[in-house]
């Protein structure tokens, strides 16, 4: 039953989210029609730009140490009514 | 939280941290925690392309110079730092490797001498990796051409395939599954990435 629910506020967030804009374009994963490829073929097209041969591009892979583990809840909870997130999602959450 | 092994309910401990792992929750909570991190390195930082998945960061300057790419990644990597300490987040820096990329031939004996050299990134330094780097599970080379990440998915697509047969020998398979398993279990590891080549 928690996993149901899950996936329910999983689309539920993920609704709100792309509707209201809460999310950078330039952010990939757990989003439709992102996946890690767009990601990567974004990332050769900035390393990449066409047209200039003469430059170099640098890149810095920055992977964020037991990423979901150390989201402080406060924190998580405060960021979430910032963006003006539905009461029922946050309690949930 | 509580722990129940064998029957036998654990001592609970409040838990003041974390998004649950394998939720499906938890990929779409972590980027509203960390937003705002690419913007806070957008305004500090000019000049630098940057995009994320997920929990991985990527930072992309462009300059016609490779010391100032080398200058701007560094200064890339303090702001990202600087931000994520004040989320309680920490950068796998022992797990990071630079990369650059130059789409001219030419570029590379130019390159050469900066790619062994490291940049610092916090407690510790970043190497760039000569060869080619990983991110998302593609393997990217210095002009962009994926040649080693064909060949590495090449050699895995292989040992899959190796694998299939010696299953499909053991249990007498019909060759329609075997069809369906080849089309399930190695077509997808020869092809990951193969739009961007």
């Amino acid at each position: 039953m928690g996993k149901v629910s899950g996936k329910v506020v999983a689309e539920l967030f993920s609704f709100m989210a792309e509707r209201r804009g809460l999310l950078s374009d330039d952010l990939f994963g757990s989003r439709r029609k992102r996946s890690a490829i767009d990601a990567a073929a974004i990332m050769v097209d900035k390393a990449h730009p066409a047209g200039n041969e003469h430059n170099i591009a640098g890149a810095l892979p920055m992977p964020i140490k037991a990423a979901f583990p150390c989201v402080a809840r406060g924190r998580l909870i405060h960021a979430m009514e910032a963006k003006q997130i539905d009461g029922d999602l946050i309690r949930w959450t | 939280m509580e722990m129940v092994i064998e029957s036998n309910v654990l001592q609970s401990h409040p838990v003041g941290a974390g998004v649950l792992l394998g939720s499906a929750v938890s990929p779409i909570l972590f980027p509203i925690h960390t937003a705002g991190l690419m913007n806070w390195v957008d305004e500090r930082v000019q000049g630098v392309g940057d995009l994320s998945f997920v929990a991985d960061l990527g930072l992309v300057p462009t300059r016609e110079d490779v010391n100032q790419v080398v200058r701007k990644l560094e200064a890339c990597a303090a702001e990202s730092i600087d931000l994520a300490d004040r989320r309680d987040l920490q950068f796998d820096t022992a797990k990071t490797e630079a990369a650059l990329f130059a789409p001219r031939k030419g570029h590379k004996m130019h390159l050469r001498q900066k790619l062994t050299t490291n940049i610092m990134g916090g407690d510790g330094l970043v190497r760039f990796n000569k060869d080619a780097t990983w991110w998302l599970g593609i393997w990217m080379d210095a002009h962009l051409l994926f040649k080693e990440h064909q060949n590495r998915c090449m050699k895995k697509a292989r040992t899959a395939e190796a694998q299939l047969h010696v299953l499909t020998r053991l249990h007498g398979t019909v060759p329609e599954q075997v069809r369906a398993f080849q089309v399930a279990c190695v077509q997808p590891v020869e092809r990951y990435g193969s739009k961007l080549s």
